[in-house]
């Protein structure tokens, strides 16, 4: 630990100790599996002349020395036809099924098509890691927070962004960091980290609200505002006004306090990852102990949005893709074994599942394009839990969140 | 191995493979109709869906031995005519449905047995109709308003 | 195993294209018992392309085809990245071809489909690049008609002078153009001058998809093609010690069964480069099913890892990541004291 960290740390413990509240939440999720409709496959014909492949790779060129080296082909005789795929979500940036259909051809003289089936997909996957995140506040007598602790570790890998909002809101923040390794292969899921880090801190910052007795979406504004006038810290990697913006146009458009049906109950979250800032607001509804999300709302700023339509329909899915994943998404560990196999014990969220109306809305500006594809997927989660506590008065920690509230239930 | 006499999309094909053989692989690796996709193998997905005679059906899930003299459908076969798409097929593109667009042809083909069934259903029943396919896109909301536009341009 | 009326379903095929001038049309495989992608190699594109960079080509017959460089999973960059560079070509959207480029990151600039960097990578190259283009081909107008480029707009693929009242297309222009220098300098237009950008348009793949066009890898055949599967070990923290495939070998349709190591030993892994299985046991044959069979009969031993470590290159730095040997369970990592 740095000095300027244990320093940090001293001055956090003196205000925990001497905080007149201290509210301490611990959060966690499950391993996920990708399981892109498509899954994997790789066409490779090798032959003296050329390594000729037909491949579904999100990045072919941090492949080359890959294939070029495990293969032993010289880096000229690669082509590569870069065929659409059957969905990516992070999975097919890893793209050692490209080696392994050379090696198979190598072998057979022959045009192959290596073929996994679901079962193998998704028991020799490439998963979004476990992770675990502890946040501790301290509130004064004035109802003031004054300070956060955050702690976030996982298997191998934490999923904490240290300089991401609240920082620079807060004045005593100190993050910290564990990993501990593990021989279960991770890597890049949709948004990876944020895609947990949004739901842990937008859960509890939707908790330290009701705590200080503010309303949930006008306390973060009041938190940003703090960050804009007064920042704390440096560091911080989030555009304070892009950020209020989305939530103020959200607070207009979803005409915040009234949901859309009566027996819905609402939450709100808001996120700041690849460069773009999403916001949302969930209408729930509790039908037969079983929750619904009916609608969302969302407000996005990515920048100039280049095609309208295709733009409305990526945030679309990502909202469908976050309720999904917050409520059922679940890979279990047995022994090194996945428990789940294939697509009917892996839950994936379906047609009756999915909201009755997406509102998307877009701050209009001329700043150039930035992401789309993963930034609204983060902030979903924590905006289901919030919506999930006012409907049924649990807060939930543990994802998936609908077997954390059957547990709570029994 | 055995022979087989299929009528898919009206015609009289044949295939000599093991009877056990998925319809699903029979379609794609023997007859080169790869429209139906393979997503699971365990007729939990959708994607492999066709039609047997008229009825959606997951290809995955019935042997080649079991299909007999009955009509098969696949998304190759549904179009009005050479040149002109079937409507619900064009609703699909009016609205812009898809993602990824590997699950699509699975989620058009279980949409026209529902209409062919039930040309006017209602929300309900095409959320009952459509769960067995996952779209992990998440263009559902997309796909009941494509169904419901195709059920409108179809009744009018 | 063979299908039949092979050339006669090809003659078939041939028939229609001709009969829809080469263009996109619905259910071809299904005249067909042949294989998509020869079918594909059979519409072989004899147009005359003139390249005029790296994302665009133009036939003298007017048809312009714009590269898409990022490999597609759904967010429909074969849509909006195109798009940016006809913003400034100024085809006609309507009619511009899109096609997936193969891989060739040094022409394409950029090749990323990840961390949501489309947009932004491809903002400024690919509007240059329609600029340029577009440049090239009022500066071969220009040339022609012995007027100053400055005097000339375009609209929709043709190039106009007011004064003389002459007009060309893009593909009467390309040619010319292509012999031309490339612009070193261009004026990009700003969001205000946009047509073209900024509003909603449908997918370009559209049609193939909902007709169920031969478009991903599983779709992929050619002639001769085997199909191969892959097993690997039962559990994470489990290896390969031993296999007998002498059942699976005599299983029909299959062609051979062997072990292969993925990666080196000692190979430095990137960042991308993640594959915790190294030794795994491939499974050949003629069709799916029969390999999904006969992969059932390969009778193999497993062993526990110990603990390893793995040269890996990432975050700047060659480093050893560490393997536990063990079987993990959910429960002990949240059971896990931070």
């Amino acid at each position: 630990m740095t000095l300027l960290r244990r320093t940090k740390m001293e001055i956090l413990k003196l205000h925990l100790k001497n905080a007149k509240r201290v509210i301490e939440r611990t959060y966690t999720a499950p391993f996920l599996a990708h399981n892109p409709m498509e899954p994997i496959s790789c066409f490779a014909h090798i032959t003296d002349e050329k390594a000729f492949f037909v491949a579904p790779i999100q990045i072919p060129e941090m492949m080359k020395q890959n294939i070029v080296a495990n293969l032993d082909i010289k880096p000229e005789q690669l082509e590569m036809k870069l065929a659409r795929m059957g969905g990516g979500f992070g999975r097919r940036a890893y793209g050692h099924y490209i080696v392994e259909a050379g090696h198979i051809s190598k072998k057979m003289k022959a045009p192959v098509k290596l073929i996994y089936t679901r079962e193998d997909d998704m028991t020799n996957g490439i998963y979004r890691p476990t992770y675990i995140m502890t946040y501790k506040a301290a509130i004064d007598e004035n109802n003031n927070v004054t300070a956060l602790h955050v702690i976030g570790g996982g298997f191998p890998e934490s999923p904490l962004h240290e300089n991401r909002f609240p920082a620079g809101a807060i004045d005593n923040y100190l993050a910290e960091s564990w990993e501990l390794p593990t021989n279960i292969t991770i890597g890049a899921y949709r948004a990876p980290r944020s895609n947990f880090n949004a739901s842990a801190e937008q859960s509890f910052l939707d908790e330290l609200a009701e705590a200080v007795g503010k309303d949930p979406l006008d306390f973060r504004i009041e938190l940003l505002k703090k960050a804009k006038a007064n920042p704390v810290g440096k560091n911080n990697d989030y555009d304070v006004s892009r950020y209020m913006g989305v939530l103020q146009l959200l607070k207009e458009k979803s005409n915040w306090g009234s949901p859309a049906t009566k027996n819905a109950k609402r939450g709100v979250s808001a996120y700041f990852c690849h460069a773009s800032y999403a916001a949302h607001v969930v209408d729930v509804t509790m039908k037969n102990g079983q929750p619904y999300v009916e609608k969302v709302v969302t407000a996005m700023d990515c920048g100039f949005v280049v095609n309208p339509e295709g733009a409305k329909n990526m945030v679309e899915g990502a909202v469908i893709d976050g309720i999904g994943n917050a409520l059922y998404g679940e890979l279990l560990i047995d022994k090194g074994d996945t428990a789940q196999k294939n697509l009917n014990n892996y839950r994936i969220i379906r047609h009756r599942e999915a909201p009755k109306k997406i509102e998307v809305h877009f701050v209009q500006n001329n700043i150039d394009p930035t992401g789309l594809g993963e930034p609204p997927f983060p902030p979903v989660f924590a905006a289901v839990a919030n919506a999930l506590y006012k409907a049924t008065g649990k807060r939930l920690y543990h994802q998936p969140y609908l077997k954390e509230l059957n547990k709570q239930k029994a | 191995m055995a022979k087989f006499q299929l009528k898919i999309n009206g015609k009289q094909l044949s295939v000599d493979v093991d009877p056990s053989t998925p319809l699903l692989w029979v379609l794609r690796d023997h007859l080169h109709l790869v429209g139906t996709k393979y997503g699971c193998g365990a007729g939990a997905c959708g994607a492999c869906t066709v039609h047997l005679n008229g009825n959606a059906l997951r290809s995955c899930q019935l042997p080649v031995s079991a299909v007999g003299t009955q009509a098969i459908t696949t998304i190759e076969g549904i179009a009005t005519s050479e040149t002109e798409m079937h409507p619900v097929q064009k609703a699909w593109l009016e609205l812009d449905v898809a993602q990824c667009g590997y699950c699509q042809t699975g989620q058009i083909m279980s949409a026209v047995a529902l209409l062919k069934r039930n040309p006017n259903p209602t929300e309900a029943e095409i959320e009952a109709a459509m769960t067995g396919n996952i779209c992990r896109c998440g263009t559902y909301i997309r796909i009941k308003a494509a169904i419901q536009k195709a059920a409108k341009s179809t009744t009018k | 195993m063979k299908s039949e009326n092979k050339n006669q379903s090809r003659r078939s095929f041939l028939k229609v294209t001709s009969l829809t001038g080469g263009g996109m049309m619905i259910g071809i495989s299904w005249f067909a018992n042949l294989i998509p992608n020869e079918a594909m190699a059979h519409v072989a594109d004899n147009n005359n392309w003139v390249q005029l960079n790296g994302f665009i080509k133009i036939t003298p017959d007017n048809q312009v085809k714009i590269f898409n460089p990022n490999p597609e999973f759904g967010t429909n960059v074969m849509t909006s990245l195109p798009m940016m560079v006809n913003e400034e070509l100024e085809a006609d959207w309507s009619k511009v071809k899109v096609e997936m480029g193969d891989y060739d990151t040094p022409r394409f600039k950029s090749q990323f489909t990840g961390g949501s960097r489309a947009m932004a990578m491809a903002w400024m190259p690919l509007r240059t690049a329609g600029a340029t283009a577009r440049l090239m081909l009022m500066q071969a107008a220009a040339n022609e008609w012995g007027v100053p480029v400055n005097e000339l707009s375009v609209s929709k693929g043709t190039v106009m002078h007011k004064g003389s009242g002459k007009a060309a297309t893009y593909g009467e222009l390309a040619t010319a153009a292509a012999k031309l220098p490339k612009p070193e300098k261009v004026a990009l237009k700003k969001p205000g001058e946009f047509t073209l950008l900024g509003t909603p348009q449908k997918n370009k793949v559209g049609k193939e998809i909902v007709s169920g066009q031969s478009l991903f890898t599983m779709d992929y055949q050619v002639e001769g093609m085997l199909i191969a599967m892959v097993i690997h070990p039962p559990a994470f923290g489990m290896q390969l010690k031993s296999f007998d495939a002498s059942e699976a070998l005599k299983m029909p349709g299959i062609k051979d069964v062997f072990e292969f190591q993925v990666y080196k030993d000692g190979y430095v892994k990137a960042g991308f480069d993640t594959r915790t299985f190294n030794r795994l046991i491939a499974v050949v044959g003629n069709s799916t099913w029969e390999v999904i069979n006969a992969r059932k009969k390969v009778v193999a031993e497993w062993e526990p890892i110990q603990t390893t470590k793995e040269p890996v290159m990432a975050r700047g730095g060659r480093r050893d990541e560490v393997i536990p040997a063990g079987l993990e369970s959910t429960d002990e990592h949240f059971a896990a004291d931070a």
